[in-house]
Parts: C-alpha cells; sequence; structure tokens
C-alpha cells in the first residue's frame, strides 16, 4: 500500500485506469454493433424478415426441388453433392459456416443443373427448371444487395481500428 | 537544435492523423451505375426508340388504372446500353426511381437493353413472394423472349407488360387483360396463365433457436471497475503526516486522515473535521460519484455464433463471388425509397417503393 501511496504507484493506477476505461469501451461498443449485425443476418436490417437467414432458407427450398426434378431423369448419385450440401447449410449455425454452406450449395446446384441442361426435359420440367435456375440465382441476387454486408464492413472496420481491439480478439470475445 | 516538447510532438501526431483521414476519406468510392431520371408524366421510358406512341399510350391507360386501384406500379423501360450488367443496373435504376408504393413496395421493372440485347425484369420487396423471380423467368420464356428475338422490341414490351400486369391483377383480384387493347379496366377475373407451378417440397426446415447465453465475463469490465473505485478511494485524500501543515488559506489546507472505515465512504457519510471542508468545484462529494450500472440484460458474451464477418471477399456476404462491380456489391445502388421517386406530373409518378435485388432477365 505504500507504493500506491507514492507518485509512481498514482500514475500506474492512472495509466490502468485508461488502459481499462479503453478495453470496456471498445468491448461494449464493439458488443452493441455484433449484436446489431447478427439481428440484420437473421431478421433484416429492418427487422421485416427479409433478411439474408430468409433467403437462405429459400435457396435450399429451390435446390430440393432441383433434385425432385433430376431424380425424374438422373440417377440418385447425381443429387447427392445437393443434398448434402443443402443439409449443411441447414445444419450451419454460425455465419462463416452460412457462407461456407451457401458456397458449397451453389457449386452443387449449378453442378445438377448444367448436368440437366444436357439432358432432354419435359416441356413442364424444362419450365420448371427454368423458374428454379432464375429463383435460385435471385436469392443470391438479395443476399448480395442486402444491407447485412454493409453493417458487416462497418463492423469489421470498426473492429481493426478499435483501441486495444486486439485484446478483445485476443480474448477471443467477438469472432 | 531546439527540441520539441512532447505536448507540441503530440499534437503535430494528431494533425498529421487528422489530415491524412480527410484525405482518404475524400478518396472517391466506385458506386452504382448511372440511370435516367424518370419520366415525367408517365409510365414509360423509351430512350431507345422501340416503343410506339400508340403502344405507350395504351400502357400508360392501364397503368393508371391499375395505379389507382391498387398504388402497384409497373415502369417499362428501354435503353440503348447499361453499361453495367444487367441486374446491377435494373437494382439501381429501381430503387433511385422508388417503383412502386412505399408502404407495399409493389413496384415492376421492366427494362430492356437495345444495344446490349438484353433485358431484365425486377419486382419490388413487397412481390417477392407474388411475383416470383421464377414467375418472371415463364413470362420472359413464353412472352418476351419470343418478341425479343425476333427483333420486335414493340410487341416484346407490350406482351409482356400484359403479363406481368394480369399477375398482378390476378393478386389484387382486378379484371385481367386479354391485350392491350382491351380498354382499361375491362377484362374479367380469372386466373392468369400458369406461369406459376405450386412445388411439393418438404418446406419444414427446423433451424432451431439461436440461443445466446451470458457469461461472468459479462461482469467483469463492471467488476474491474469496481475494484478500481476502491482502490482509488483508499489512495485519494490521504492527508499528510503533520495536519498542521499547511500554507495558508482554505484552497491549501491540508486536514487529517478521516479514519473511518472506507465503507463508510462508499455510503456518503458526511466527513467529520475539525476545519471548514473545503469546497471543491461541484459541492461537496460524498462517496462515489457514479454507481455502476446495472450489466445490460441479454447480454451476450463469451465467443459468439457468428461473430464478426470476415471472409474472403471482404467482409460481405454473397452468394457467388464478386463481380468486378460495375455497381456497388454491398447493398448497394441507392436507397430504397426512391432518391427521386415523385417526379410529378398528371398524377403519373412513382410512389418510393424499394427492392432487394433479384429478379429475372436474358442472360442469366
Amino acid at each position: 500500500m505504500t507504493f500506491l501511496k507514492s507518485r509512481k504507484g498514482a500514475c500506474l493506477v492512472m495509466i490502468l485506469l485508461v488502459v481499462l476505461a479503453l478495453f470496456l469501451g471498445t468491448v461494449r461498443s464493439l458488443g452493441s454493433r455484433l449484436d446489431k449485425v447478427e439481428a440484420a443476418f437473421l431478421n433484416g436490417v429492418e427487422n421485416d424478415g427479409f433478411s439474408i437467414q430468409n433467403d437462405l432458407e429459400s435457396r435450399c427450398e429451390f435446390a430440393y426441388n432441383l433434385t425432385v426434378v433430376a431424380g425424374r431423369y438422373l440417377s440418385p448419385a447425381d443429387s447427392k453433392d445437393l443434398l448434402d450440401a443443402r443439409e449443411a447449410l441447414e445444419a450451419a449455425r454460425t455465419v462463416g459456416e452460412k457462407y461456407e454452406a451457401n458456397q458449397t450449395l451453389e457449386e452443387a446446384f449449378w453442378a445438377l443443373d448444367s448436368k440437366l441442361q444436357s439432358t432432354r426435359l419435359s416441356d413442364t420440367d424444362s419450365r420448371l427448371v427454368n423458374a428454379l435456375r432464375a429463383d435460385f440465382r435471385s436469392a443470391g441476387d438479395t443476399i448480395s444487395h442486402d444491407g447485412y454486408n454493409e453493417l458487416a464492413l462497418e463492423y469489421n472496420a470498426a473492429k481493426a481500428k478499435a483501441p486495444l481491439g486486439f485484446l478483445a480478439k485476443k480474448a477471443q470475445l467477438f469472432q | 537544435m531546439k527540441r520539441i516538447s512532447r505536448g507540441r510532438h503530440a499534437a503535430l501526431l494528431l494533425c498529421f492523423a487528422l489530415l491524412l483521414t480527410l484525405t482518404l476519406s475524400a478518396i472517391p468510392v466506385y458506386g452504382a451505375p448511372k440511370v435516367p431520371d424518370p419520366p415525367v408524366d408517365s409510365w414509360v421510358l423509351d430512350e431507345a426508340d422501340v416503343i410506339s406512341s400508340d403502344t405507350e399510350q395504351k400502357i400508360n391507360r392501364h397503368m393508371d388504372y391499375l395505379n389507382q386501384q391498387t398504388g402497384a406500379q409497373i415502369a417499362t423501360v428501354t435503353i440503348n446500353f447499361a453499361g453495367a450488367e444487367m441486374e446491377d443496373y435494373a437494382y439501381t435504376l429501381f430503387n433511385d426511381w422508388g417503383i412502386g408504393s412505399k408502404a407495399d413496395n409493389n413496384g415492376v421493372l421492366l427494362l430492356y437493353s437495345i444495344g446490349d440485347q438484353d433485358y431484365y425484369m425486377l419486382q419490388g420487396k413487397g412481390l417477392e413472394r407474388v411475383l416470383t423471380s421464377g414467375t418472371l423467368q415463364n413470362i420472359i420464356d413464353y412472352e418476351t423472349e419470343p418478341q425479343f428475338a425476333k427483333g420486335d422490341y414493340d410487341a416484346c414490351a407490350a406482351v409482356t407488360f400484359v403479363a406481368v400486369y394480369n399477375q398482378l391483377a390476378q393478386h389484387y383480384n382486378l379484371g385481367e387483360l386479354r391485350s392491350l387493347d382491351d380498354p382499361a379496366g375491362a377484362g374479367s377475373v380469372g386466373t392468369a396463365p400458369g406461369y406459376d407451378d405450386d412445388f411439393d417440397y418438404d418446406g419444414d426446415y427446423g433451424y432451431g433457436d439461436h440461443v445466446r447465453a451470458g457469461s461472468f465475463i459479462d461482469f467483469l469490465p463492471f467488476l474491474f471497475f469496481l475494484i478500481v473505485v476502491i482502490i482509488l478511494l483508499s489512495t485519494v485524500g490521504k492527508a499528510s503526516k503533520n495536519p498542521r501543515n499547511y500554507t495558508g488559506g482554505t484552497r491549501y489546507r491540508t486536514y487529517r486522515t478521516y479514519t473511518r472505515p472506507l465503507v463508510w465512504h462508499t455510503l456518503g457519510t458526511r466527513r467529520l473535521t475539525r476545519r471548514p471542508t473545503p469546497t471543491r468545484p461541484g459541492g461537496i462529494h460524498h462517496g462515489p460519484s457514479r454507481r455502476p450500472a446495472a450489466p445490460p440484460p441479454g447480454s451476450f458474451s463469451g465467443p459468439r455464433p457468428g461473430g464478426s464477418y470476415h471472409n474472403r471477399t471482404g467482409g460481405t456476404f454473397h452468394s457467388r463471388p464478386s463481380r468486378p462491380s460495375g455497381g456497388s456489391s454491398f447493398g448497394g445502388g441507392s436507397s430504397f425509397g426512391g432518391s427521386r421517386g415523385g417526379f410529378s406530373g398528371g398524377g403519373r409518378s412513382f410512389g418510393g417503393g424499394g427492392s432487394r435485388g433479384g429478379g429475372a432477365g436474358r442472360g442469366r
């Protein structure tokens, strides 16, 4: 306690206070931003249900429907990749996992679609596949235009610039 | 050489940082494609001059009726060249003009780029489930493409408009058109051609709850704060060893160390001294000046699901690789609500609706 009474002790306490205040401020600020970003991903920027999550669910739907049509012309093995990718997207929990799963779904969808294109389909099925293609692609477009992206960019920029943000990162408080 | 003082050094660094920030913020960012202004007193903008005035009048007549009855709006636009990807261009134009009513976002854009030999259809946010991209694609396949491929753009615009109009008419329970020649408001209420198909699918997707638990880490910052406050209080206000040693005047007077337990300080008990208590700025202080705030309800801590989204394409969620931007790819385009919507003239003006993108086109 003698040390704390000294000038050096007082300076040390002051420095610790400043560092702590910065750290706390960073944690709180980034925390609230992150909440906002996650809410935008799940419920939409305007909280109206038009969200990336909703679009991903739609994509799963379209992917499944494509396998239904493909099942009439191709072997089950041809649709397996798409079905697996769909399951993986449904099972994904974090934003990062969903992103990766969506990429895999995208590849699998177009791979199956290209197989169908080289197959002679009935008029009805041809129309169905065309519509599914448009719907699937359209959902991808709305995802890329979603306001979530701007929020995510802002968050990443804020995290990079945050004082002592590296400490929060080290402590794995924000992943 | 005169040594620069630390304060001046810090000030110079600050100025430099500020200057750098201002400079960097002035660097222009590549934005959305340039789109034309909305038409005045018409629902048709024919920049490419491929639509006859007769067709334009008929479209306007039917559009007046549809807009009056439902607030829905269909904009027919022909251009020579988009100068960008059609989807980006359509998205920007749609949101710039604000097609459809602001409340319902029930607009549709029919865009034809004659020089690019391409077209695009985009629906408003409020019509995504009514006029799906799949439905638009079917309209394209059966109505638009046959005429467009022949080079009969006037007929293409006419039949496409009728097809889209009928989809909206079905949704809003209005009479459907057989052709543009029908008088406005005429037609019988019935089912539109089967552009929609109900798919048999397993619609039960259980995504589960996104449960986020708080933890002790949430309270750590406040615990730290409390500890520091306690340490501070125990070190602040210690008097010198000789209480009589003062330099004169109330301002410089020191006083006896307060010997009561620390907890009384925090409860705000008045300090008792033999000398009058010096008045500090803001009045007499009793105990800590702030109470630690309560932890926010439902706050989340620890490893968060998702967390900051940072990926190879620069932190945004793309369903396909980033395109060389013909338009912004991050929630880009103009703001919803139409920054230039509302050109008035004869009652034909766009209502401020918005689109999230999507739609369907020829080159897709």
